[in-house]
């Protein structure tokens, strides 16, 4: 080793140093990162205000901050109270910013606004309600009101509104399957579990805050359940998202500790050296420090899923420093053999980091990350490998009697020569073949968009979720009928027109019920004309002293009925700002806001719903801007929208990536035959992940580009020209290694319970090993070309 | 038709003749302790008198006075009970209605509702509350009433008056709720109402018709 002299000066302070600053910038990621877990980042930047609307919803909206709750106990009186509890416990906490558990009452200036409105917004009444005839009928109603049992409550209302149309507007406000109530507050139907709706202040934004909302509900039910025993149950997308950070945290934990020491033991056993098993980690740990720092400097902060996702992917970086040590030999110095595979390297870095750059600019922000913290990982730990190792191994060897043995690889390569045609190999040849036709064949769906499949809410969390929600009466978080106009008036008086339809299926029960912000405050044009409507007060005064001698009343009993036709006549129908303050006007604002330019009103539909009936009878409005929207089918359709957008990025990426190799190595018949075990690889990937019948993904598009890149790494170094049998031997080494290597990562990522890691472990397993069967099968074609 | 449920009704309420006359006598003694100056009767003195009598089937009139009414709002028909949570009450005049609460549902039947419409109680408390204040008394059941109203008595065994004070939110609803009656037997509901509305429900023994 005569150059060792020369370089250990340098490697003495290089170590130290290197090590510092990653420690260093390990610290600095550590307490700088913000991990999110809003699984919208994942959905394609919207192009229609339709997907955005639903973007939107599913970040911020009322639906990600609202948790039902379930407090069961032994007998109803316990439940009750308990549901007091926590109630009034909780309604002090500013973290919350509504908590409904049924015993709140009309709020006194709610009443007075619809009293004062309700000639305005009353469907009820017709102009015959106040022609003699309708108001005998109104009297004699009043009459037997005040005979029932019910009489107190009738008569607050009844000298100024003897038609009943206060009562008939809190009538339609009440939700159509709402549970029944004991001591003033919902319960379930088997009287066990008392039900409460607690919205939190904290959007998805902001899952810390969600959390520690969570904890408090927890620890307020804990408390309650010393005293007096309850069980505690939560839904809703807080508690998913919550629960589904936990999770992934957990498994990123686990199984990448798990990952590092089968590698680190592979290492070990592979190369007999404890040096060069602990240097291999050092690419991959700089390249997750720089990677996770430049997603966080691009976006502000790393979501979850990318973190996990970007981690994997880089475990292919061990592949970088598995090549420099299995190509390592005691006949050159280690800079000099590091030089020497440093263009294969950089070449196989160069087209995998093009792969993942495609998914910078997929508009996708969740993909962006990925593709960002694969990218800048890949590059960052290369150049470790390049600049940082060879000074850090010295003139440390791999054991001279390496694992696989020698004999074993120059075997192999001499039945991978051109001319050693063998059955074998035929045969292998035919079952590719066979499996890509019969993948053509199978008439399994080749795509599936539904996002659900990427979520990790548990079948026990999905069940509590439907009996709450089931319970509550809550609308379902699926269907929506959604109006879209120009103006806030305009989206009113569609959703009247939509509402008309709504009313006819409500009776013929296709539908259970909706809600609807018209119906609390209906649009000025609506107002208006039932204003027209409205008779002088002078003519019901008239009809009323003609008629009220027939009844029990007292002559001059009417006269607030009288002053408030006047006064609604006079009235300037009310705007959505005028409906008083409180949970009331938060829900109305949530149902019609702006978009771009654009009002949206939406429909929230109560169960049961015959879906079908629905989109047909709006379909006769014939408005296009009036739809049942189905939120899954829109998630899917904008899944989709991307999905086709991102192969097409990704196929131009592989056409840039041809050219720039062609152009390297000088050969569009060279390029051509490197690129080819990768296109194999995928394809037969794909042919049996279909055979199997799993539908692909998205997110078995970013596992096949991983493929691809693994695969093109493979075919540079094993078809790399002018090499002697010594060092293709090496070369096969390295590939064996890193090709077990990522198996086994990829193998115990398949493990995970959390769907889109098992989905990605297995796509990429089976990828690797057809991978590296593919390069192999297809050396003596290129040894040809080379 | 009207006729013949009369008629049973009495037959019924001679049965029920028995067990009110037995508690009346029972109660009597008490009445002597109170004259005595040895013990003044409580709310559950007459409450448990009221509880031994597990079956009551009467006729009542009742009539509500209002601001709004020139002349009191009368109607007349029969009321069952049957310890401890059945209270049926049929409106014969002016205008049929049947009304039942049995345990905690609600059944009304009337020219309004000609299909019967049922009702869960205790998701109503104010309706709850008003049948409580009638049913509890017929059943001497001091839990259910404490459940809405404190309760208190004035006067002897033989001539008591039970005072029922709404809790907390009813208080919107009804100032308060009197009930007179010797021994076992009710005699009166009184309602007071807020705003001044009284409804008077008087329990007579059912007679044929005139």
């Amino acid at each position: 080793m005569p150059t060792s002299g020369v370089t250990a000066p340098h490697s003495r302070w290089a170590i130290p140093a290197f090590a510092a600053a990653l420690i260093a910038l390990l610290l600095l990621t550590a307490f700088t990162t913000h991990v999110s877990t809003d699984m919208s980042v994942f959905l394609p930047r919207a192009a229609d205000p339709m997907q955005r609307l639903f973007s939107e919803e599913l970040r911020s909206g009322a639906a990600s901050r609202t948790v039902l709750i379930g407090l069961r106990a032994d007998d109803r009186d316990s439940a009750a109270a308990a549901s007091d509890s926590l109630a009034t416990e909780l309604r002090d906490q500013p973290q919350f910013a509504s908590v409904i558990n049924g015993s709140e009452e009309l709020p006194d200036d709610v009443r007075d606004f619809l009293m004062r409105y309700r000639y305005l917004f009353s469907r009820h009444w017709t102009p015959d309600t106040f022609s003699e005839p309708g108001l005998r009928d109104a009297l004699d109603e009043q009459v037997q009101n005040l005979r029932s049992v019910l009489a107190p409550m009738f008569k607050q209302t009844l000298a100024a509104d003897p038609t009943g149309e206060f009562w008939s507007i809190l009538q339609s406000w009440l939700p159509p399957s709402g549970p029944e109530k004991y001591n003033g507050v919902w319960i379930s139907q088997d009287e066990h579990t008392a039900l409460l709706v607690v919205q939190l202040s904290a959007s998805s934004l902001n899952l810390d805050a969600q959390q520690q909302g969570l904890e408090f509900i927890s620890n307020v039910a804990a408390k309650i359940s010393a005293t007096d025993k309850v069980q505690l149950r939560m839904s809703g997308p807080p508690v998913f998202a919550t629960a589904s950070r936990a999770e992934i945290a957990t498994e990123i934990t686990l199984l990448s500790t798990a990952a590092t020491i089968v590698v680190m033991l592979m290492l070990w056993r592979v190369y007999g050296s404890f040096r060069l098993m602990l240097l291999g980690a050092v690419p991959l740990l700089t390249g997750a420090v720089v990677g996770t720092l430049s997603v966080s400097a691009l976006f502000g902060g790393v979501h979850g899923v990318a973190l996990a996702f970007g981690t994997t992917i880089l475990g292919i970086a061990i592949d970088y420093p598995i090549h420099l040590f299995s190509h390592a030999n005691s006949e050159e110095n280690t800079e000099d053999t590091m030089r020497r595979l440093w263009p294969v390297m950089l070449l196989g870095c160069a087209t995998t980091v093009i792969g993942y750059s495609a998914m910078f600019f997929s508009g996708f922000d969740g993909l962006s990350q990925i593709g960002v913290f694969a990218a800048a990982g890949l590059i960052a730990a290369a150049l470790t490998t390049r600049f940082a190792l060879p000074m850090m191994m010295r003139d440390s060897r791999p054991a001279a009697t390496p694992w696989p043995p020698s004999n074993a690889l120059q075997r192999a390569l001499s039945a991978l020569a051109p001319d050693s045609g063998t059955m074998k190999q035929r045969i292998a040849a035919g079952i590719a073949a066979a499996i890509l036709v019969v993948g053509l064949v199978v008439p399994f769906p080749w795509w599936n968009d539904d996002i659900q499949r990427l979520s990790t809410i548990t079948p026990e969390q999905r069940e509590t979720e439907g009996e709450l929600r089931a319970a509550l009466g809550a609308p379902s978080v699926r269907f929506f009928v959604a109006v879209r106009a120009p103006t806030e008036q305009l989206a009113l008086e569609d959703s009247e027109a939509a509402m008309e339809r709504l009313d006819a299926l409500v009776n013929t029960k296709a539908l259970g019920g909706y809600d609807a912000a018209a119906r609390q405050v209906p649009s000025f044009r609506n107002q208006l004309g039932r204003q027209r409507l409205l008779p002088e007060a002078m003519d019901v005064a008239t009809v009323m002293d003609r008629i009220v001698g027939d009844f029990p009343f007292r002559r001059d009993a009417f006269e607030p009925f009288i002053a408030d036709i006047n006064a609604s006549r006079l009235l300037v129908p009310a705007h959505i700002d005028d409906f008083p303050r409180g949970t009331l006007k938060l829900r109305l604002q949530s149902l019609l806001r702006p978009i771009d330019d654009d009002w949206i009103a939406l429909i929230p539909l109560h169960e049961p719903l015959d879906a079908e009936r629905i989109a047909t009878e709006i379909g006769k409005l014939n408005r296009p801007t009036i739809q049942l929207l189905d939120l899954q089918s829109v998630a899917s359709t904008m899944l989709y929208d991307y999905r086709v957008r991102a192969i097409a990025v990704v196929a131009a990426g592989w056409i840039v990536l041809w050219l720039a190799l062609a152009i390297v190595l000088h050969s569009v018949k060279t390029a051509t035959i490197s690129t080819l075990p990768a296109a194999l690889a995928i394809a037969l990937t794909m042919s049996i992940l279909h055979i199997t019948g799993t539908a692909l993904s998205l997110f078995h598009c970013v596992a096949l580009l991983l493929v691809a890149g693994l695969a093109l790494d493979y075919a540079l170094f094993f078809f790399r020209p002018g090499t002697d049998t010594a060092e293709r031997e090496r070369s096969l080494r390295a590939i064996v290694i890193c090709a077990i290597t990522t198996a086994a990562v990829f193998a115990l990522l398949s493990l995970s319970s959390v769907p889109v890691l098992r989905m990605m472990g297995t796509t990429v397993t089976l990828g690797v090993i057809l991978a590296f069967a593919a390069t192999l099968g297809l050396a003596r074609y290129a040894r040809g070309a080379l | 038709m009207k006729s013949k449920t009369f008629v049973s009704a009495r037959h019924r309420c001679n049965g029920a003749l028995l067990a009110v006359t037995l508690a009346c006598v029972l109660a009597s003694g008490k009445v002597m302790a109170t004259e005595d100056g040895t013990r003044a009767i409580t709310v559950n003195d007459i409450l448990g008198a009221l509880s031994t009598v597990p079956e009551r089937r009467d006729c009542f009139v009742e009539s509500r006075q209002s601001a709004l009414l020139k002349e009191p709002l009368k109607s007349e028909g029969t009321l069952e009970f049957r310890s401890p949570s059945y209270l049926e009450k049929r409106t014969l005049t002016p205008e049929l209605e049947y009304f039942v609460a049995d345990k905690e549902s609600v059944t009304i039947k009337n020219t309004k509702f000609p299909k019967a419409r049922q009702l869960k109680l205790t998701s109503y408390p104010p309706l709850e509350a008003l049948i409580i204040a009638f049913r509890a008394t017929l059943a001497g059941d001091v839990a259910a009433m404490e459940k809405y109203f404190e309760a208190s008595i004035q006067g002897t065994a033989a001539q008591w008056k039970l005072v029922l004070l709404p809790k907390a939110k009813l208080k919107k609803l009804l100032v308060r709720v009197e009930v007179a009656g010797t021994g076992a037997t009710v005699r009166e509901f009184t309602v007071h109402e807020s705003g001044g509305d009284i409804s008077t429900t008087e329990i007579v023994s059912c007679r044929p018709p005139a």
